[in-house]
């Protein structure tokens, strides 16, 4: 009811006040040069405020996507709307878009205060009004001692901190960062992204995140999309998509997954199907949409349990270690199953009271039904 | 050869590389300062060793009409064509280099080529155009000829400066608001200034020393400084020329060391590592 | 747009004088290819061909052996000496060639300080004659041509990676064998270049071989006193012609080199 008065305060105009982002659509975009498309038919929908990745492999069309609503790249087809309006038509410098860009694109002419001021010059700001705004960013990234500085007299982190001030500083309603940690080393992106996270929290704008890193896109994300090849694969919330891919690339795409080739499906009981491998073994898995096409199954290696705990499992088999390795914290292991040409990944935490099996040796392994998930095999 | 230890017959052999290109190098620079001496000699005709020292020569060259003129025209013929050349030159490399324009390797290829073909093929091929038109003799006519050549000058400059850079800087610009205009003013302009102004010296220095278009366009009232010497070297060898050259060298020094504070300069301001001049 | 501006002064005062003096070339009154058959039957313009192509390969083989040892030796400076270096090289490369040809002059001349100074050394007894003959004037075009020839080997050179050098000898090659199957192939694309500007620049030469003279006048002198003293334009334009042709032909070359050498520099 408080949202119907405030509403209504504000005349004809939606309340935008609670979610300050915009909402960004995609419609039958695609974009091709010559012979060549780079971008099949897409269509998305980001809703306002959402955080949403797109990963995928270079060459797979992620960056054309973000170069079409960013208006670097014409569409060859289709429109691309920000709260209903087609946008296509607007050149860039109209468009109202922040970006961060993947090497922070930071003007070596110009101090770092120059930089964040620079997008309220060209919006016609004054003077005054700039400095201000200018050093409310620069307290927000915490640099507030550095805005004399040359944007090459700082290290990485402080460049990634001056271009989220500066893409932020003019308040868009739609913020797009094109892999903007890329150039930082590990420890640091780790760093960055919680106070990405903490920033989007705070500034509430509807961010649009480049990455070809599955975790970093799994942390931030609120939703992502893996593309490949100039189409989007699957959407979806990152455990959905880790959980439940819907296909063999995503399933590898993000993290390790090891694929049981099926044969016939024995049983539908559900949501629940069993099968026969082409092994020949016969298992229970979950069955997300309808299983007419080629399939596997597929299974994350913490997955699958490995010694006496895997005889109480829903499927259960004996199989061969092929090979085994102490990564940081977990064992690894390649498991062969009687009768398969593959072997399963299997991952344990380990420590010290765990012995790391030798080559050779039998074991038993399973794995529940509901861990286990049907995909499409290309 | 790459510091590395070596045996004493390499490190012989290089050592008479290093040598040859020291002998080399020489052989350029020195023959050209042969003059300085000569320009303050006392003798009225040239004359090795100079029987005494004077700056007689330099006196009547301060003193010629002539003189005085010719580098009044060379002044108002080189900087209205560096300034051409530099607008268009500019103009030509932004298209070229960040533009969608088709043949794009070809159009460069026509834009250096003024500098590149002999200037005597443009000179008698002017000749004719420039007299049905009345602009033989005319500054109008020896700027526009000085601004075609003196052009792929200011190209090759700007266009390296423009590739020196990502044009991720003018996307990010335009996503930030700015315009065209206001990118090109705000962002390109000053990312590639110092080309611009070492393409403009570049462009005033050739058009300070060429002679042949000089020859074939313009009139004894429109005469520059090469023709001005070209003329006398064929008719007399006092060592006025001399005193002339020297000037005129310290002139040419002069601009390039302009051009080096420009480039480095520039590069500082940038936090970048220097480059070669012509970088 | 962008490129019109600069597209029409160069259609205007460059493409349409060398289309002037490509029509100029068939404006004989003895039919259309009749300047060309004056060209080609006058011995003296047939061997002021021969005699500038010669000069052109000869300055441009004695500018690269030269070239080569002093553009090595600037890749590999460092700060203070590099700075000398290039200081020494695009002085010269900025200096008129008026200017420069004028001091060959004035040291090759009868009583020139080269004769001088050997008199004086008593080296020979009476002056020799150093200005009007082909070996003064080559070596006096080679030392202007330099800078031409240095400038493109050291850009092919510092793209050079000295990790290749490295590579080469812990592979087991010793200095000569670094030099002749790394250092040099990767150094073509500057040699070939430089050899193209400097022998494009040579073909057209006219202050040198005008001021220093020679067994023959260059093309380029020749179609000035064509001109100037014998008033046959179309003559000229002939042989303006001829020169166009050769540039052209041999300034394509150069754009293909160049762009290889553009290629092999973005590889660093």
């Amino acid at each position: 009811m408080n949202d119907m008065s405030s509403s209504q305060a504000l005349g004809t105009f939606p309340d935008t006040s609670r979610t300050r982002g915009a909402r960004v659509e995609f419609d039958r975009v695609s974009k091709d040069y010559g012979e060549l498309t780079v971008l099949h038919e897409t269509s998305l929908t980001i809703e306002a405020g959402e955080f949403f990745a797109l990963i995928g492999p270079s060459g797979s069309g992620k960056s054309t996507l973000l170069g079409v609503l960013a208006g670097f790249v014409p569409p060859s087809y289709g429109a691309v709307k920000v709260d209903g309006t087609d946008i296509v038509a607007v050149p860039p410098y109209r468009r109202n878009i922040g970006m961060v860009f993947q090497n922070y694109a930071l003007f070596p002419h110009m101090s770092v205060a120059e930089n964040i001021g620079f997008p309220l010059k060209m919006r016609g700001c004054g003077k005054g009004e700039i400095a201000e705004r200018v050093k409310k960013a620069l307290a927000m990234v915490r640099l507030e001692a550095l805005g004399e500085r040359r944007p090459a007299q700082l290290s990485g982190g402080q460049q990634q901190r001056v271009a989220l001030a500066r893409a932020a500083v003019y308040d868009p309603r739609l913020l797009l960062m094109d892999e903007p940690l890329g150039a930082l080393d590990k420890n640091l992106r780790e760093e960055m992204q919680d106070e990405i996270k903490r920033f989007q929290r705070a500034f509430g704008a509807t961010v649009i995140y480049v990455t070809h890193d599955q975790q970093e896109a799994a942390f931030l994300a609120d939703r992502l999309a893996v593309m490949r090849g100039g189409m989007l694969e699957q959407i979806g919330t990152p455990r959905q998509l880790y959980e439940m891919p819907g296909t063999h690339f995503v399933a590898s795409f993000l993290g390790e997954a090891s694929l049981l080739p099926v044969a016939e499906i024995v049983e539908r009981h559900g949501r629940e199907v069993t099968v026969r491998t082409q092994g020949g073994l016969v298992l229970r898995a979950l069955a997300p949409s309808r299983v007419s096409e080629r399939r596997a199954v597929c299974l994350r290696p913490e997955n699958i349990a490995i010694g006496a705990s895997a005889r109480e499992r829903d499927n259960h088999f004996l199989g061969v270690v092929e090979e085994a390795v102490f990564t940081t914290g977990t064992l690894r292991y390649r498991v062969r199953l009687p009768g398969t040409d593959g072997a399963l990944t299997v991952r344990v935490p380990s420590h010290p009271g765990i012995e790391l099996l030798p080559p050779g040796a039998s074991v038993d392994i399973g794995w529940d039904a509901t861990m286990a998930v049907t995909i499409a095999e290309e | 050869m790459n510091g590395a230890a070596t045996t004493p017959v390499w490190r012989i052999l290089s050592a008479g590389i290093a040598l040859l290109a020291v002998l080399v190098l020489i052989y350029l620079v020195l023959p050209t300062l042969v003059i300085v001496p000569l320009s303050f000699s006392s003798d009225t005709f040239l004359k090795f060793p100079p029987s005494g020292f004077s700056t007689r020569w330099y006196e009547s060259f301060a003193a010629s009409t002539d003189y005085q003129l010719a580098i009044l025209n060379s002044l108002k013929i080189g900087v209205p064509a560096a300034l051409v050349a530099t607008v268009f030159g500019v103009m030509a490399a932004l298209a070229v280099v960040r533009g969608a324009v088709p043949f794009r390797r070809t159009l460069a290829a026509l834009i250096i080529a003024p500098l590149i073909l002999p200037q005597i093929i443009l000179a008698i091929g002017l000749f004719p155009l420039m007299a049905k038109v009345g602009l033989i003799g005319t500054y109008p006519g020896i700027v526009l000829a000085h601004a075609v050549v003196t052009m792929p000058l200011v190209f090759i400059t700007v266009s390296a400066a423009l590739r020196n850079y990502a044009p991720t800087y003018e996307l990010a610009a335009m996503t930030l608001g700015a315009n065209p205009w206001r990118t090109f003013r705000h962002v390109t302009f000053p990312m590639i200034r110092p080309g611009v102004i070492v393409g403009f010296i570049f462009a005033l220095t050739f058009s300070f020393d060429e002679l042949i278009l000089a020859m074939f366009l313009t009139s004894p009232t429109t005469r520059t400084v090469p023709r001005l010497l070209w003329e006398q070297l064929n008719f007399q060898m006092t060592p006025i020329i001399a005193a002339a050259t020297v000037v005129l060298l310290t002139a040419t020094i002069a601009l390039l060391c302009l051009a080096a504070i420009a480039g480095a300069g520039a590069r500082r301001r940038m936090g970048r590592p220097a480059e070669g001049v012509n970088g | 747009m962008l490129l019109a501006a600069p597209l029409t002064l160069l259609a205007l005062f460059f493409l349409l004088p060398l289309l002037t003096v490509f029509g100029q070339s068939f404006a004989a009154p003895d039919g259309p290819l009749g300047t060309y058959a004056r060209v080609a039957g006058d011995s003296a313009l047939r061997y002021s061909l021969i005699y500038t192509f010669q000069t052109a390969a000869i300055v441009t083989l004695a500018a690269l052996v030269l070239s080569y040892p002093v553009a090595f030796l600037i890749s590999r400076a460092q700060g203070r000496w590099l700075v000398i270096g290039m200081v020494l090289v695009l002085v010269p490369f900025w200096t008129s060639a008026v200017i420069r040809s004028y001091a060959w002059l004035v040291l090759l001349q009868r009583r020139g300080v080269v004769n001088e100074i050997m008199l004086a050394l008593g080296l020979i007894d009476r002056p020799l004659r150093l200005a009007n003959t082909d070996l003064g004037t080559h070596v006096a075009m080679v030392q202007i041509m330099l800078p031409f020839m240095i400038l493109p080997l050291l850009s092919a050179m510092r793209g050079i990676d000295p990790s290749m050098l490295r590579a080469a000898a812990i592979l087991g090659a010793n200095p000569w064998r670094q030099f002749v199957n790394v250092y040099l192939p990767l150094s073509t694309p500057g040699v070939g270049a430089g050899c193209v500007l400097v022998f494009i620049s040579t073909l057209g030469f006219y202050i040198t071989p005008a001021l220093l003279g020679g067994s023959s006048p260059m093309i380029a002198v020749a179609i000035e006193q064509q001109v100037s003293r014998l008033l046959d334009w179309p003559l000229a334009s002939a042989l303006a012609t001829v020169l166009l042709v050769l540039t052209c032909a041999l300034f394509m070359l150069y754009e293909r080199l160049n762009r290889r050498l553009a290629g092999a520099g973005e590889g660093r």
